[in-house]
């Protein structure tokens, strides 16, 4: 294989992942060409490498998915780039979008080895700044998400603090206030743009939207 | 290494002997559980308020005496927990190790117990005697909750005493029970932590047997600040490093999350202290709720809210500019300003300008105290008592958001048209250094009524009507630009909008009074040195002359760039004392009130929107500097000038085209 060639197979293959995560299925070509920002025929004829590489598989109308040799390697970029993103943004003290810039340049240099030291030296942590989990298993890529963003909950609804991805300060505060993992809220209001409030610890929160966006709650099933 | 004698948290007693008091009492807890009414009672009129050592952090300052004894009482601000989130958490921990009161006064808001434990845990184990105040005991009533005041005190072991600080009520009982617990050894609840927690607490134990728990704890939690101001260095790097194994070991091997962990041994404890103190009923179906759903509605909220600001803005602009007028027309300029003139005729220019501008110092200062400061902190407290504040906040934030600020800073930024002073007083609850330092870029911006006396004198009567508003129009996309700008490139942390919602409660007129009150009496405190200063300053230098040569220094400016007339420089000089001054000198110097005759339109609007960006008053630049400090003031300031010169610059270009 030519070695220019890695980095977009890598790209691609994190893509497909991606999308096919999200739409609990194939990934389509449309969609493709939209993240990575390109014309519909460069995604067809590189679509059409990966085929012959037997990273992934393509039916007309349905869309691609990942070879077993496909998933292992999307995932393992994936990881690199989840890992990579939280060193930059916890350790180095990057801002999310630079983060997220510079991890995808860098996923493609570094080596295993070095990821798996920076991994440890992180204290293993099984989420990425934003919320999303380092690990995934590859025998269930499409494993739902069983966490749901608060700024997403119904008014009135209720459920256990999943975890929250915010900076130190923030995480602080929230505790002290008294929304940390494994404690019970409920939505008490919710604008359609704006705030969101919550009941924590029996008295009344108002959480901004960027905030409320960055912590994740394990709902509770409607029938109590 | 270990064997290093400790000096921990001991030092505080010994040097107690030096001040004049016989004890100090620190009065600490939640925001907004009335622990402010509770202090401003007891205390009175005596209150010193001043800023902790090196930060921005008030503490309010008070003597009482009671039973033969002279006692120092310190309102600390208002805190969540121990922590390191905000400033004030840090001064309040730094205080309480530093100064080691001899007693705490803990208030608890009755309504919220669970969640006011959290910090009286933590309090505890400080192992400084302590009060717990149950406050609001009335309101938690209303909601549904029965407190048992004997057996909290029981399980936290230390006196706990119901209150009502709104009425008075328990507050001198509070007092004395804190007196006799003077010298006392108080066997305070101990938080049982959580398996891990405990085992790790007992490895540094060994180790570092002299250190007290608290300080293991803050070690575990890296709370670096904490240990260090207890320990001495080489002790607290070995206690630092070593918890650091502990914390790294805990999360790597067993996944957990020790602040996690902690905070949800301390929620567990005081969820269980509840559970045994606290008796539920379900409250009578009342009004509240309705009401509390329809204030923060989609669209009637919005409405409610518009009017309640418009109302407010109305009645700061109205009541408030009715009695300015009055003070200065009917009581200042008759009574003191022209028997003062009078009576200075003979004297030496210099000596005569020094009596009777400072003398319009402290009219400019009573002119913009009594009737905007106290008309705005009226409703300002009104506001925040009833709980609407709140809820104002939570529907606005999305909107300031764009400008790089919370939702609490709307109420400062529509009532900074009354009067800027008050707003940037209540910038102080913002929070972040960072939404203080934008809002109050924004409140010096906006046209207060003073500047509106300009615009409308000026421009709304020589110009006309819509060129008058478009002054406005042109303010507010000024300060949105502004705070666009500031919001996108100011450094320092976005924090996240997170608010406590009180609960609604009918405002008490007492404690409105109260704070009203205190308030126009800090704005005393704040700005009279300045406006006295100020205004002495500008008489002499009116006196010797210096004021001409500064309108020739800046002619090239003024007259040459701007296209002002040259007298105009000196205008607005005197606006700068108290901004519609500009107006009252423009017309002592143009030797006649109809602007029309010595000004064109254009120079009129240029004149106009100049008075209203350049350099705040002095009573606005006095509290600019209480807030953020010198260095900012200065910015501030500085930006206003060359922003004025640019819009400036931009007006005599553009004008003449439109007027």
């Amino acid at each position: 294989m030519i070695l220019m060639h890695i980095d977009r197979f890598e790209e691609y293959l994190e893509t497909i992942l991606y999308l096919i995560r999200k739409n609990q299925g194939p990934a389509k070509t449309k969609q493709i060409s939209e993240e990575l920002n390109v014309s519909p025929p460069s995604v067809t004829e590189m679509i059409k490498k990966l085929y012959s590489s037997g990273l992934v598989e393509y039916t007309p109308y349905q869309g691609v998915e990942l070879t077993e040799k496909g998933t292992d390697q999307a995932i393992r970029i994936k990881r690199k780039h989840q890992v990579l993103e939280t060193f930059l943004v916890d350790v180095l003290d990057f801002d999310r979008k630079e983060a997220h810039k510079e991890a995808c340049e860098l996923e493609h240099a570094v080596s295993d080895a070095v990821l798996e030291r920076i991994y440890e030296f992180l204290g293993s942590p099984e989420y990425c700044p934003d919320g999303n989990p380092i690990n995934i298993d590859k025998n269930n890529i499409r494993r739902e998400e069983k966490f749901i963003p608060l700024d997403e909950m119904e008014e009135g609804s209720s459920g256990k603090v999943a975890r929250v991805t915010l900076p130190r300060e923030t995480k602080e505060r929230l505790i002290s206030l008294g929304i940390l993992t494994g404690e019970d809220i409920e939505v008490r209001r919710k604008q359609k743009q704006g705030c969101i409030s919550v009941i924590a610890v029996g008295s009344e929160i108002a959480l901004g939207r960027d905030v409320a966006k960055k912590i994740f709650i394990a709902p509770k099933s409607k029938s109590v | 290494m270990i064997g290093i004698s400790s000096s921990c948290c001991t030092s505080g007693s010994e040097n107690k002997s030096k001040t004049p008091y016989d004890l100090t009492i620190a009065f600490i807890g939640n925001p907004s559980v009335g622990k402010s009414v509770f202090f401003s009672r007891l205390t009175g009129v005596g209150v010193e308020v001043s800023n902790y050592p090196g930060t921005t952090v008030a503490l309010k300052r008070g003597i009482v005496k009671a039973r033969g004894k002279t006692i120092e009482v310190i309102d600390l601000p208002g805190i969540y927990s121990l922590g390191v989130a905000n400033e004030d958490e840090k001064v309040t921990k730094r205080f309480l190790i530093e100064d080691r009161p001899d007693i705490i006064v803990n208030v608890l808001d009755a309504s919220r117990l669970e969640r006011n434990l959290y910090l009286t845990l933590q309090l505890l184990e400080l192992d400084i005697p302590m009060v717990v105040a149950l406050n609001q005991v009335d309101l938690a009533a209303d909601l549904g909750f029965l407190v048992d005041a004997d057996e909290l005190s029981e399980l936290l072991g230390l006196p706990v005493v119901p209150t009502v600080a709104t009425w008075g009520i328990g507050l001198d009982e509070v007092m004395l029970v804190a007196l006799a617990e003077q010298g006392k050894t108080q066997e305070h609840h101990r938080v049982r932590y959580s398996q891990w927690i405990r085992q790790a607490l007992s490895s540094l134990d060994y180790a570092f047997p002299k250190i007290p728990p608290s300080v293991k704890i803050a070690a575990l939690l890296n709370d670096a600040e904490f240990v260090e101001l207890c320990c001495m260095p080489p002790e607290a790097n070995a206690l630092l490093s070593s918890a650091r194994r502990l914390r790294q070991n805990l999360e790597m091997e067993h996944g957990i999350s020790v602040p996690d962990t902690v905070a949800r041994d301390l929620y567990g404890e005081a969820g269980y202290i509840v559970d045994s103190v606290v008796s539920r009923f379900e409250p009578k179906k009342n009004l509240r709720e309705r009401i509390d759903a329809i204030l923060t509605s989609p669209n009637f909220g919005i409405a409610v809210l518009v009017s309640a600001l418009l109302l407010t803005f109305l009645l700061v602009f109205r009541v408030g500019g009715f009695l300015e007028t009055w003070i200065v027309n009917e009581v200042f300029e008759p009574y003191v300003i022209l028997p003062a003139e009078a009576a200075t005729s003979d004297m030496p220019p210099v000596l005569r300008n020094l009596i009777i501008y400072s003398l319009r110092g402290v009219e400019a200062g009573f002119a913009i105290a009594i009737p905007y400061i106290a008309v705005f902190y009226a409703i300002l407290s009104i506001f925040e008592d009833s709980g609407y504040l709140t809820r104002a906040a939570f529907l606005l934030d999305n909107l300031t958001h764009k400008l790089g600020l919370h939702g609490r800073a709307v109420i400062p930024l529509v009532l900074g048209f009354g009067c800027n002073v008050p707003a940037i007083m209540a910038v102080h609850a913002l929070g972040t250094r960072r939404e203080k330092r934008i809002a109050s870029v924004l409140i010096s911006l906006i046209p207060c009524s003073a500047r509106t006396v300009i615009i409308l004198g000026l421009v709304g009567t020589f110009v006309g009507f819509w060129p008058a508003v478009s002054i406005y129009v042109l303010e507010v996309i000024i300060i949105v630009g502004v705070g666009w700008i500031l919001g996108k490139s100011l450094p320092g942390q976005r924090s996240g909008f997170i608010m406590e919602m009180t609960p609604l409660r009918k405002p008490e007129l007492k404690s409105t009074i109260r704070k009203t009150w205190m308030k126009s009496r800090e704005f005393f405190y704040i700005a009279f040195p300045l406006l006295l200063v100020g205004s002495a300053f500008l008489g002499v230098a009116d006196a010797l002359g210096l004021l001409s040569i500064f309108q020739d220094f800046v002619e090239p400016i003024s007259v040459g760039l701007l296209g002002l007339p040259s007298f105009a420089a000196t205008a607005l000089v005197f606006g700068i004392l108290r901004k519609e001054m500009a107006l009252q000198i423009l017309a002592v110097l143009a030797g006649t009130a109809n602007f029309a005759a010595v000004m064109t339109p254009v120079q009129m609007y240029e004149f106009a929107v100049i008075t209203t960006i350049y350099i705040p008053c002095v009573a606005t630049i006095a509290v600019l500097k209480h807030e953020l400090g010198t260095k900012d003031t200065a910015l501030i300031v500085t930006f206003t000038i060359f922003l004025a010169l640019g819009v400036g610059i931009l007006i005599r270009v553009f004008g003449p085209s439109f007027l």
